[in-house]
């Protein structure tokens, strides 16, 4: 059986989801693959087993949309509207979901990484489904796109798929050392 | 904050200013989320809290068709992957020359932000 199989028999387990979700999670998924072919789908799979989708309230937590990696739940603001890009949202839940541990996704470890986290999620989002839609991280992702070119393009995407943010700490200090 | 000019003394530094700029980039995500600051302001603070950082970015440009391809890049927002075109992204580049600093900061943290984009600066002048 192939992995996308093997996803798409985990989505249809899956009591919490709709038949309409389902699919449109799946098809989310085959773009995924197809942009980055290279990325262990093995998280992913165990996630989309279990995964919610729900609604959060501006005074529980700001912002559009977020990924509780803990309760393993993707909320969109209930104030949502319709200037921002469904497909765009989830894709970043499927790039959250690929990069889970049992704290934290992507290269934010100890939260010292939070805002880049989000924004590199953002830039991967739009090169593997783009965005029609609005974004709330415009600022972060110019400074993430400035950084990728101190730390390596490659470097970012190693500690995002990796968990380790270790590396882009590293450059960035050594990058700093050489200046004066 | 005088010349850094020893091994030991760059040795550290090196972690307190990218320490830094993450802290800062966390805050400003924060306080967007929070509406602590208006939207024309965003591009005001990020492009002042990283002046230092564009620096950096330019100590890595070795020919001036890396710097002319740099600009480019910035001007339309590509990123390291694929294309994000943000149109005011050359505004914002534009918008810190003109920009009083001393609404945005205290004294304090207005000084402290003064030496690091000195200490910066004189990387840049080494590069151009």
């Amino acid at each position: 059986m192939s992995f996308l199989e093997e996803i798409k028999l985990s989505l249809k387990s899956n009591p919490n989801l709709t038949d309409e979700i389902r699919n449109k999670l799946f098809e989310l998924v085959v773009n995924f693959n197809r942009k980055l072919p290279e990325i262990d789908l093995s998280k992913l799979n165990n996630k989309l087993k279990t995964v919610k989708i729900g609604k959060i309230s501006k005074f529980e937590r700001k912002g559009t949309y977020y990924y509780d990696v803990f309760k393993n739940a993707i909320l969109f603001s209930k104030d949502l509207e319709e200037d921002y890009d469904v497909d765009h949202l989830l894709t970043k839940a499927i790039l959250q979901m690929s990069t889970s541990t049992e704290t934290f996704t992507g290269f934010n470890s100890d939260d010292r990484l939070r805002a880049l986290n989000l924004a590199y999620t953002e830039i991967l989002a739009n090169y593997i489904i783009g965005n029609e839609g609005d974004s709330d991280l415009e600022e972060e992702m110019l400074v993430t796109n400035l950084l990728s070119h101190i730390v390596g393009k490659d470097t970012m995407f190693n500690s995002y798929f990796t968990n380790n943010g270790e590396p882009i700490i590293k450059a960035m200090q050594d990058a700093e050392v050489g200046l004066i | 904050m005088t010349s850094i000019v020893n091994f030991e003394e760059r040795m550290k530094s090196a972690g307190t200013l990218t320490n830094e700029f993450f802290d800062s980039l966390n805050r400003l995500h924060d306080a967007k989320l929070t509406g602590a600051l208006k939207k024309d302001e965003y591009s005001k603070l990020l492009i002042l809290e990283d002046k230092f950082f564009a620096n950096l970015v330019r100590k890595g440009l070795k020919t001036e068709e890396d710097v002319q391809t740099y600009e480019t890049d910035m001007a339309t927002g590509k990123t390291p992957i694929g294309n994000y075109p943000h149109e005011d992204l050359s505004l914002a580049f534009n918008t810190v020359k003109q920009t009083n600093t001393a609404a945005l900061f205290d004294a304090e943290t207005l000084n402290r932000k003064t030496e690091i984009a000195d200490s910066y600066s004189k990387g840049l002048k080494k590069v151009s």
